[in-house]
């Protein structure tokens, strides 16, 4: 558990984020990781483990944001990490009025293959990282997004992903149980 | 209503978030408006300082109301406001140098905003007010509010727009339409025939909301909101 106990409140979010970052590289030989935050700490776990990806990781990374574009995050890479040349980004919000995608589902079970077709090859070494997974919820039911883990579970066994991190808030229980199930280990990041 | 799976962060207004299913919801635009001196600085400022409380970073954009270290100076002496996070949690930037110029320019003005997000990668976020603005740019406002809001929703904040009114009119219609939230800062007469500050809840997407006007005090502890009484 990173970030608890700390007494005072205000401590949280800076002690939480400093040691995972400082955890980071130590975390990232997992295969599988979950780590959850307050959904106003989302951003800056996402960010977190992007630039330490990028550092330690050898293979390039496929971010996959939910329901909030994409750029935002590319933004803050390039404004705080440096470059962000090995990160591809794929999200999964409605481009405007007509976006058929929107009309038709902008739903998990598409996602990963739509991440895949969006980094140019379907056989990549890649680490993906899924930020704001819960969100998940408001556009999915619940098999849909079995789906979509059990899609994420089978390109990890053939060894197509190098590594799979979700990031997500607890607030929507299946999905986090799913997570939870699905990576068997958590970090839990109190603040932001 | 979708208030479960709704994260919500609390606003630090005492009475507020028990009329809202516990807080503004997370990420959302909100207008708070009303006319000079109905508390819409003191109540974006004590939004800011509980997100400081928790760890979260807030962002203070000033248009053309004051200069910040008067505005600052004015509500020093709340209880919630804690000076160390001025500058550190909280960061004040001020849009006036941008707006005075003959040559202004919506676009450049909405990078720099962006710009400043990006660097500090706030949860709160306040432009106060941003009525001033539609003064400023009148044609192009429309667009430029669409292209605003559009922009603070993308990003993981809760951002709070202050509209300045006349005491005739509630609230300025062209922002009430492209936020998530309106709140309503008015005066009025209590049935004893006192003047009484008021606040209201006038939209709230996704939030079972208390209506109506409740009364509301701003005391050494900022603003207290007490549902029910009129």
């Amino acid at each position: 558990m990173i970030g608890r106990p700390v007494s005072a409140p205000a401590a949280f979010g800076w002690n939480g984020i400093k040691r995972l970052k400082e955890s980071l590289p130590e975390l990232l030989k997992e295969r599988k990781l979950l780590i959850t935050a307050t959904p106003s700490g989302l951003p800056t776990v996402a960010l977190a483990v992007i630039c330490s990806g990028l550092k330690e990781s050898k293979c390039p990374l496929i971010f996959i944001s939910i329901d909030r574009p994409s750029d935002v995050m590319s933004r803050l890479v390039k404004r705080h990490c440096g470059s962000d040349d090995d990160v591809v980004y794929k999200d999964m919000v409605c481009t405007g009025i007509g976006d058929l995608q929107c009309v038709n589902g902008l739903f998990a079970p598409k996602l990963l293959f739509d991440a895949f077709v969006a980094a140019g090859k379907s056989d990549g070494k890649y680490t993906v990282v899924v930020s704001n997974m819960s969100a998940l919820s408001f556009y999915n039911s619940n098999d849909r997004i079995k789906e979509f883990m059990t899609a994420l579970e089978k390109k990890l066994a053939e060894g197509r992903l190098e590594r799979i991190i979700l990031i997500m808030d607890n607030k929507e229980q299946y999905i986090y149980q799913l997570a939870k199930s699905f990576t068997g280990k958590e970090i839990d990041v109190e603040g932001c | 209503m979708g208030g479960e799976k709704m994260a919500r962060i609390h606003t630090g207004i005492s009475g507020l978030d028990e009329m809202m299913q516990g807080g503004f919801a997370f990420p959302s635009t909100v207008l708070v408006a009303g006319s000079a001196g109905t508390g819409k600085t003191t109540f974006t400022l004590q939004f800011l300082a509980e997100g400081a409380k928790r760890g979260e970073q807030g962002l203070f954009f000033t248009t053309l109301s004051e200069p910040t270290q008067w505005m600052l100076r004015f509500v020093s002496e709340f209880s919630f406001i804690d000076k160390e996070t001025f500058g550190r949690q909280i960061k004040f930037v001020d849009l006036g140098g941008m707006l005075r110029k003959k040559d202004r320019d919506p676009e450049k003005l909405l990078a720099f905003i962006e710009e400043q997000i990006t660097e500090h990668m706030p949860q709160r976020i306040v432009i106060d007010p941003v009525s001033v603005i539609g003064e400023l740019i009148k044609d192009e406002y429309r667009t430029f509010l669409f292209d605003l809001t559009t922009h603070l929703k993308d990003w993981q904040a809760v951002s709070i727009l202050t509209g300045e009114v006349l005491p005739s009119e509630p609230y300025p219609v062209e922002i009430s339409y492209i936020v998530d939230s309106v709140i309503i800062l008015s005066y009025g007469l209590s049935p004893e025939g006192s003047r009484r500050k008021y606040l209201e809840i006038l939209k709230m997407r996704g939030t079972q909301h208390t209506s109506g006007q409740h009364l509301m005090d701003v005391g050494k502890d900022g603003i207290t909101v007490t549902v029910g009484l009129k």
